[in-house]
């Protein structure tokens, strides 16, 4: 109860400061807007968009997204002082300070991967067929992103917040849930699709996503303890 | 494990299988198989001389120039072509003569039979799907045919590795390249116990284990992709595919590479054991789930998966898992034996260091 409490108040915080500074999602959001904008201009520009394929749309859509969430999340455990983190390390449970970065990354991945949603339906054209099956991967694709960078930016941290180090750690672990993601999507570009052809790429998903909460939950208090 | 990896019985071992697979790996002979054929496709009707091109063929063993018991047929779903008369020029020339009956079934306006060549000395031997026939009289009724003589599946007298098509003498690439990956494998489970022990114990001991074990499993995970590379090119004929596995094998090497940086990145020794430990089980788990999961869902040129028969299917008499099995044991044992060495020198310039600076 206590680790809940503690939890829901370490989320309040963190959507305190974000609600006060408007700098970590607003930058994201504007960031996403521009790599969009880039690709619009790109495509047009080859008169390329009336006929972008699927495929395409579902790779850009999943790429600007994994930058997005790298840029979002990479500051989790450096945007504050120092100082503050050693008080936290006095008052908190570990356990309770990675379930709330986890809930609050999810949070900021879900409104991200949303808002970069609409703004490739604006530009770049709407493919979206089953809403259903996309919203489930654009919710299980948030998860995902948010477990695996939340843990890696604690790693990263400890070597001084390194962006560099930030991708090269990430890219590779993230690549099973992109490549789930990418196959998972592709359905929701076809009408009436039954839940028995995606059900073993939901069901992997799932599995990945649960592994990494257990994993993180595990793991975070042996870095946090320093 | 420290006590295990400074005993000296089981390098004795590892070098004992390393040599027994070199030995027997290129020693051992491919089986006997058909290279060509020549003429490939006649008429029905038509008396056909067929030059039979053996592979490592021994159609004069024993039998002088008699061709004694050689025997060669032509087969398909339906019929079975027996040939007249078979003739042996030498040992790897062999004359078959087939009288194909003008009546003979055509489903579609070529079929294609495979050549099979029983010899006392080889055993059976064929080549699939390369003699074609053809109709050109359609007005005739047609029939099945099936030869007097009996076609029998027969084991050759010598030890040989099976020849297959594509794969021919590059099949002793097994024993090498597959050991290479159950070595990385290994390595990667030695390194990740090593970090949960490291996170137990806070012994930085461990941490000098697992930090070895994926130095030595990098090392093998590159000439895994090293020997597989040679093997593609040969076989699949490109260097690289788009293929689950070399993926699975390419995102591995990027984690424990990564591995390796990230320790370099961090200066405080306890942090970097802590921080690498934590890296490293998150690492494995994941990267345990990439290689696992994701070739079941997308197809593979690999044996044994998307439709391709595993490397089990043409070893039917064990030749292969009588070098397969020492081979990995031998490999997995040199990785250890490597890592212990690493280990070794690695407590030693700690110590030495720890020594020097005492006053």
């Amino acid at each position: 109860m206590q680790l809940l409490k503690e939890t829901w108040l370490l989320v309040r915080k963190d959507l305190l400061l974000e609600w006060r500074q408007k700098y970590a999602l607003a930058g994201v959001i504007l960031y996403v807007f521009s790599v969009v904008y880039l690709v619009y201009t790109a495509l047009s520009a080859d008169n390329a968009l009336k006929d972008i394929e699927k495929k395409t749309w579902n790779i850009l859509f999943w790429v600007t997204i994994l930058f997005a969430a790298v840029n979002a999340v990479v500051k989790s455990f450096n945007q504050e002082s120092r100082e503050r983190y050693i008080y936290y390390y006095t008052i908190l449970d570990a356990r309770a300070v990675i379930l709330a970065k986890l809930a609050y990354n999810t949070l900021i991945m879900l409104v991200l991967s949303s808002i970069s949603s609409l703004i490739f339906f604006l530009m770049i054209g709407n493919p979206v067929q089953s809403p259903v099956i996309f919203v489930l991967s654009l919710v299980l694709g948030a998860i995902g992103f948010s477990f695996v960078l939340t843990m890696l930016s604690a790693i990263a941290s400890k070597a001084g917040g390194n962006a560099t180090l930030m991708a090269i750690l990430s890219f590779p672990l993230l690549l099973p849930t992109i490549m789930l993601l990418q196959k998972l999507t592709r359905f929701a570009f076809l009408p009436d699709v039954p839940y028995s052809s995606y059900d073993n790429f939901l069901v992997s998903m799932l599995a990945l996503d649960a592994a990494l909460a257990a994993l993180s939950y595990i793991l975070f208090p042996y870095l946090w303890r320093d | 494990m420290y006590n295990f990896l400074k005993q000296w019985w089981w390098k004795v071992l590892a070098t004992v299988l390393i040599i027994y697979t070199l030995i027997m790996g290129f020693l051992i002979p491919l089986g006997t198989g058909i290279v060509d054929i020549e003429p490939s496709k006649t008429n029905a009707g038509d008396t056909v001389q067929v030059k039979i091109e053996g592979y490592n063929s021994h159609f004069l063993k024993g039998n002088g120039n008699q061709s004694l018991g050689i025997k060669a047929f032509l087969k398909n779903d339906e019929n079975l072509l027996c040939a007249a008369s078979v003739e042996a020029k030498s040992d790897r020339t062999l004359w078959a003569t087939f009288e194909i009956p003008a009546d003979l079934k055509i489903e579609s306006k070529t079929d294609f039979y495979s050549i099979v060549v029983t010899d006392p000395y080889d055993g059976t031997f064929f080549l699939a799907n390369a003699f074609g026939i053809s109709r050109v009289d359609t007005s005739l009724s047609s029939r099945n045919v099936s030869c007097v003589k009996e076609l029998t599946i027969e084991k050759g007298a010598a030890t040989t590795f099976p020849y297959r098509e594509i794969l021919y003498e590059t099949i002793r690439n097994l024993f090498f390249h597959v050991p290479m990956w159950f070595a990385m494998i290994a390595m990667l489970i030695f390194s990740f116990g090593s970090s949960i022990a490291y996170l137990n114990s806070g012994n930085s001991r461990y941490d000098i284990y697992a930090h070895q074990a994926v130095i030595v499993g990098v090392f093998f995970g590159i000439l895994g992709l090293l020997s597989g590379m040679v093997w593609a090119k040969n076989t699949w004929g490109a260097y690289w595919t788009n293929d689950p596995r070399l993926n699975g094998a390419a995102v591995g090497e990027l984690v424990y590479i990564a591995y390796l940086v990230l320790r370099n990145s961090l200066t405080n020794d306890i942090t970097r054991s802590k921080v690498s430990a934590v890296y490293n089980i998150f690492g494995f788990v994941i990267y345990i789930v990439f290689i696992f999961v994701v070739p079941r869902i997308n197809d593979s040129l690999h044996p044994g998966q998307g439709g391709n028969p595993a490397f089990s299917n043409y070893d039917l008499d064990s030749t292969l898992r009588l070098v397969f099995y020492p081979a990995c044991m031998g490999f997995i044992l040199l990785a250890f034996w490597l890592s212990a060495i690493l280990i070794r020198m690695e407590i030693i310039s700690k110590e030495s260091a720890f020594i020097d600076s005492k006053p």
